[in-house]
């Protein structure tokens, strides 16, 4: 029996999972909208996500840069690692930059503040004064989410192409001109598109999962920390599984 | 400290007393890790069965993980799905010039040497790493740490330097099993999903298979294991402020673990390789 | 937090850190550019000005193990002249002899210069 029970915890987690996204999804076009909660937590997602950004993308590109280009110089084809690079940054190191700092920056945050105030039992003290806690708290979490993992995608891939085109001049004699006017030979605006789609299934999901665990926090402050603990990992998994999802889905839209 | 610091510096304005109080900071941890590296001895020599504990907690998990399969099954999925991005990006782009062939040669040559490090060391930072500055950081807000201070036993050693040696012991299986994966997984989506001949896939596969990169790529994990869990324990270890606290302790550790290691693992790699690369295609 | 037991501020901990970075970095830029190799200065001449080789090009020399590249590394062009500096850092000693010794037999029976082959990188 407790066997069974044991089994059956995580598909309820599951289930209770979706059932909140799909509050999510139909009060977020409810009102009162909570537009101050909503500006507060872009600001916060975004604060603690800037540097980190910063200190991702950069070592990521150099990177792939790197090792692309020394397969691209076997060939003699140097002067093409600006498609390489526009490639690899656009199409998977912008969104996987997204998902490990918005994951790991933005998500635990998420989850902790929610988690203290479950505990605290801040959210029955709502539901008592009769305002929905996934309404008034939930919704501008995701919706921030959302909006900031667009724009550090963004981010990201500007970063990206700069490091590599800086790392690829300097420290492989590419040919900047070449360098540059390879970077839209295999990355179109599709790619581009797709990659921004990407991002805000990201942040969408990233933050569902945390503001889930945050509300769903059980045994007290170790509870929390359990939550958040799980929080990065189950973001992580969920983000790479829908990026090689969007993956493919995306490459045989742009064949 | 701080005190002591403003009282010299006299009237200067706050932005330059902060500047100093982080880089004291700085100095702080830097200490603390050098105790951590110092207790590894302490940790081998009187603490081994909470090694061994530590062990088979961050390999299979404890609570939810666990019931997911741990850390193992974590890092397995992880590199199962970058690796088949090798699979679907890698063929298709491949295809387009005619050549999808290659498809194994650019398993063997990326796989080995970026895509297996970095997602094993994100698999770690978000388990074990996560998983350690929560467990740590929940004792810290407990008073636990202080108790163990009472009682005579060595925190640091005993928390932290056990946690470093587990992480590295662990990090052994674990790299290995992330590298069969990504293996695996472009190897299944180049030949089962997008029809390749397997004997194709594996003849380039095989021939570009360099035994001495795999070595080396096992040695870059160890060093990140290593700054993982250190950068973790120390963050869990001096966790303040109730449970937010611990939450924001784990959001602080993989931001600051995902960074150093991004940086670490690009200068290890600069270093290892060179400037040629150590690669041959033909002749 | 922690209660000072020894006389070191911590702000000379952060010096340290920051040393030893810029160590490793120093370091690892280092052995990517390949501070830390030997090179076996080589002249070759050649009656024809069509030989055209670049800097980076990977050669082969006969008894040579094919192994890491030997790599031509500066380049002075004159008509029918030029000096190759060849990278042989990660010979053997043995085979780094036997290569100088075959080098100048080579460059011997061709009536070419060689300037003292050292183990010493010139500039």
């Amino acid at each position: 029996m407790t066997t069974l029970a044991r089994i059956a915890s995580p598909a309820r987690g599951l289930g209770e999972f979706f059932a909140m996204a799909l509050d999510v999804a139909v009060l977020m076009f409810r009102p009162p909208w909570a537009w101050r909660e909503f500006i507060l937590q872009s600001w916060f997602v975004a604060r603690v996500s800037l540097f980190p950004t910063f200190m991702l993308s950069l070592p990521y590109t150099v990177l792939t840069v790197f090792v692309e280009n020394i397969l691209l110089v076997e060939f003699g084809a140097a002067d093409v690692s600006g498609a390489g690079a526009a490639q690899g940054v656009v199409t998977q190191i912008g969104p996987v930059v997204t998902v490990l700092v918005i994951s790991g920056a933005g998500a635990t945050a998420m989850c902790a503040d929610l988690g203290a105030r479950t505990i605290r039992e801040e959210l029955d003290a709502l539901r008592v004064l009769g305002i929905n806690p996934v309404q008034a708290l939930v919704v501008p979490r995701v919706v921030a989410a959302t909006m900031i993992a667009l724009l550090l995608n963004s981010f990201v891939t500007l970063l990206g192409i700069t490091g590599g085109f800086l790392f690829s001049v300097f420290f492989q004699h590419v040919t900047p001109g070449a360098f540059a006017a390879s970077l839209t030979l295999l990355t179109g605006p599709r790619d581009v598109v797709i990659s921004l789609v990407k991002a805000a299934l990201f942040g969408m999901s990233a933050g569902l999962i945390a503001c889930y665990k945050g509300i769903s926090v059980r045994g007290g402050p170790q509870g929390v920390g359990n939550a958040v603990n799980e929080t990065v990992v189950l973001t992580f998994v969920a983000l790479f599984f829908i990026n090689i999802m969007a993956t493919a889905v995306g490459v045989q839209v742009t064949r | 400290m701080t005190a002591q610091a403003s009282t010299h510096l006299g009237a200067i304005s706050r932005p330059v007393r902060k500047f100093v109080g982080s880089l004291t900071r700085i100095g702080a941890q830097t200490k603390f890790y050098t105790e951590i590296l110092k207790g590894i001895g302490v940790a081998l020599a009187h603490h081994k069965r909470e090694v061994i504990r530590l062990i088979a907690q961050m390999s299979l998990g404890v609570g939810a993980l666990a019931v997911i399969g741990g850390t193992v099954v974590i890092v397995g999925f992880l590199s199962l799905t970058t690796g088949s991005l090798i699979a679907v990006q890698g063929y298709n782009t491949l295809a387009g010039v005619d050549v999808e062939a290659l498809t194994g040669f650019v398993s063997a040559y990326l796989n080995v040497r970026l895509i297996a490090p970095v997602t094993a060391t994100i698999g770690l930072a978000a388990t074990i790493g996560a998983g350690a500055t929560a467990q740590l950081g929940a004792m810290r807000i407990n008073e636990e740490i202080d108790a163990l201070e009472v009682m005579g036993i060595r925190s640091i050693a005993y928390l932290t330097s056990s946690r470093v040696v587990a992480g590295v012991v662990v990090v052994i299986p674990l790299y290995c099993i992330a590298i069969l994966m990504s293996f695996v997984a472009a190897q299944v989506g180049t030949t089962f999903f997008y029809g390749q001949s397997v004997g194709v896939y594996l003849h380039y596969f095989n021939t570009f298979l360099n035994p001495t990169d795999i070595l080396w790529s096992f040695a870059q994990a160890i060093v990140m294991a290593v700054v993982v869990m250190v950068v973790h324990t120390y963050y869990g270890f001096n966790a303040t402020g109730g449970p937010a606290g611990v939450g924001e302790a784990v959001g602080r550790a993989v931001r600051a673990s995902l960074v150093v290691t991004a940086l670490a693992t690009m200068l290890i790699t600069l270093a290892i390789y060179g400037q040629s690369g150590n690669f041959h295609l033909s002749g | 937090m922690e209660i000072r037991r020894n006389g070191i501020h911590p702000i000379w901990w952060t010096f340290g850190l920051f040393a030893v970075a810029a160590t490793l970095v120093l370091a690892s830029l280092a052995l990517f550019l390949g501070t830390f190799r030997t090179y076996v200065p080589i002249t070759l001449e050649s009656d024809r000005a069509g030989l055209v080789m670049e800097s980076g090009a990977k050669i082969k020399l006969h008894g040579v193990a094919r192994g890491p590249a030997l790599r031509w590394f500066h380049f002075s062009s004159g008509m029918a002249f030029r000096t190759r500096r060849i990278f042989v850092g990660s010979l053997l000693r043995a085979e780094r002899r036997r290569l100088k010794a075959r080098v100048q037999h080579i460059a011997g029976r061709s009536g070419v210069k060689n300037p003292a082959a050292s183990h010493r990188r010139q500039d």
